[in-house]
């Protein structure tokens, strides 16, 4: 039988920022199972979907994890005040975006965090569907080998196993040029998101 | 390509420090003269940075459809509600079964998730032909002629190493599973062997062969997240438990 886990938030922000990739995935997969049904309650009684309340909520777990690798989140109050209000400022934002009434949102939470509201948590959300069609792009295992070069954090030996090539330079090399060729597309698209190149 | 005086290589040893004092002083010297070269490294970042958010937000889409994926409404009205309760009782009664109390189980699991190893190693010309000849056996399936050319594959030979994990892998797709944890043994306890990161995961199925469940457990528990089927480790574990 699985033991119930319980993370403080202390364990959970030591965990991000000095632990492995699995301590940190392992906290980030708590978190999502803690607070997500309160942020599907949140998004649906505002006029959003369960699909809407995943997206948003993704989106909010990717900022907040950046912010805490930073060194930008401050406890002065829970992780989950402070993800309730990530969550809330992107999903206010965007249904304000699409519409120009005026809006009672029904809050599930008396507190709200104080939370960097600067444009690049919503660049973040924005870039992330955009990025996704690129990576629809890459050819081959292109994708595959720059996420575990860059997340799961592989060396280049462990790179060479995985995919079967024959030396470290070989590895290299192909890791190289999946990053040119991404680079080289986001160029050629010229896309202007302000997360990606200006 | 483009040329360029500094390239994408130099730019990400400079972004993870790896660059000597001496080129990252020259490098930052050309950093403030050139403009094109700023932009490139502000570039790098963007690009990294997304990517790192991306694939973060990916693994989360992957756990919520696990977790909260597309759940059927139940509801005491709909017909196929109380059948679904009983059809879901009889398979947990057949896996606990299954895991618990029969021989079968583990040769399910085995079957489940056997498979063998892709053939990756090149080999070049007559030098190598015992080993050439024991892989294109094993591509095609032809497990025991694989063996008796493996056999032949000395120790000072090149592909001595890989030979250890093909024929470790071949006798596990012939169930001879005491043969093939000799041989994966062997490339666990071998440093510079480079199926080192395969072998907890062919040895834990190696011994759910043997219908030896905790030993399985063992290997699949040491299987590390950078180490091949991780995840399908993990599963085996939580199914083992």
């Amino acid at each position: 039988m699985r033991r119930k886990v319980y993370y403080s938030d202390h364990q959970i922000v030591t965990a991000i920022q000095t632990g492995s990739r699995s301590e940190a995935n392992k906290v980030m997969q708590y978190l999502y199972k803690t607070h997500y049904p309160l942020i599907k309650k949140f998004v649906v009684k505002n006029r959003g979907t369960e699909e809407h309340a995943a997206d948003v909520f993704q989106d909010a777990m990717v900022v907040f994890h950046k912010q805490v690798k930073e060194g930008k989140f401050q406890s002065k109050s829970t992780i989950k005040t402070y993800l309730y209000s990530i969550v809330r400022n992107i999903w206010l934002k965007q249904i304000k975006a699409n519409s120009n009434e005026l809006i009672a949102v029904v809050d599930m939470l008396d507190d709200l965090a104080d939370v960097d509201n600067n444009d690049s948590v919503f660049d973040i959300s924005k870039s992330a569907k955009v990025f996704k069609e690129l990576m629809a792009e890459l050819k081959g295992n292109c994708e595959q080998v720059l996420i575990d070069y860059y997340y799961n954090e592989f060396s280049m030996k462990m790179i060479m196993e995985k995919y079967g090539l024959q030396s470290l330079a070989t590895a290299k090399n192909k890791k190289y040029r999946c990053l040119q060729f991404l680079i080289k597309i986001i160029r050629e698209k010229n896309i202007k998101i302000k997360y990606f190149i200006d | 390509m483009e040329e360029r005086k500094y390239d994408i290589e130099q730019i990400e040893k400079y972004l993870e420090g790896k660059l000597t004092k001496a080129e990252q002083i020259a490098f930052e010297e050309e950093l403030s003269v050139n403009a094109e070269l700023k932009e490139e490294l502000e570039a790098m970042e963007r690009v990294v940075d997304s990517l790192k958010d991306y694939a973060l937000k990916s693994e989360l889409q992957e756990f919520h459809q696990l977790h909260f994926g597309k759940k059927r409404r139940f509801s005491l009205r709909n017909p196929y509600f109380l059948s679904g309760i009983a059809a879901s009782f009889i398979l947990i009664l057949i896996s606990v079964y299954l895991i618990y109390f029969s021989s079968v189980s583990s040769a399910e699991l085995y079957g489940t998730y056997f498979e063998p190893y892709p053939n990756l190693v090149t080999t070049r010309g007559d030098n190598f032909d015992v080993f050439s000849k024991a892989m294109q056996n094993y591509s095609a399936g032809r497990y025991e002629e694989a063996l008796i050319f493996f056999k032949r594959v000395a120790t000072e030979d090149v592909f001595y190493q890989d030979k250890l994990f093909y024929a470790g892998v071949s006798h596990m797709a012939i169930q001879q599973y005491d043969s093939a944890i000799f041989f994966l043994n062997e490339v666990k306890h071998d440093a510079d062997n480079r199926f080192k990161g395969h072998a907890n995961w062919y040895l834990g199925l190696a011994y759910l062969g043997k219908n030896e469940c905790q030993s399985a457990r063992d290997l699949f528990e040491a299987v590390k997240p950078s180490e091949f089927n991780y995840k399908e480790a993990q599963n085996i574990v939580d199914i083992l438990k």
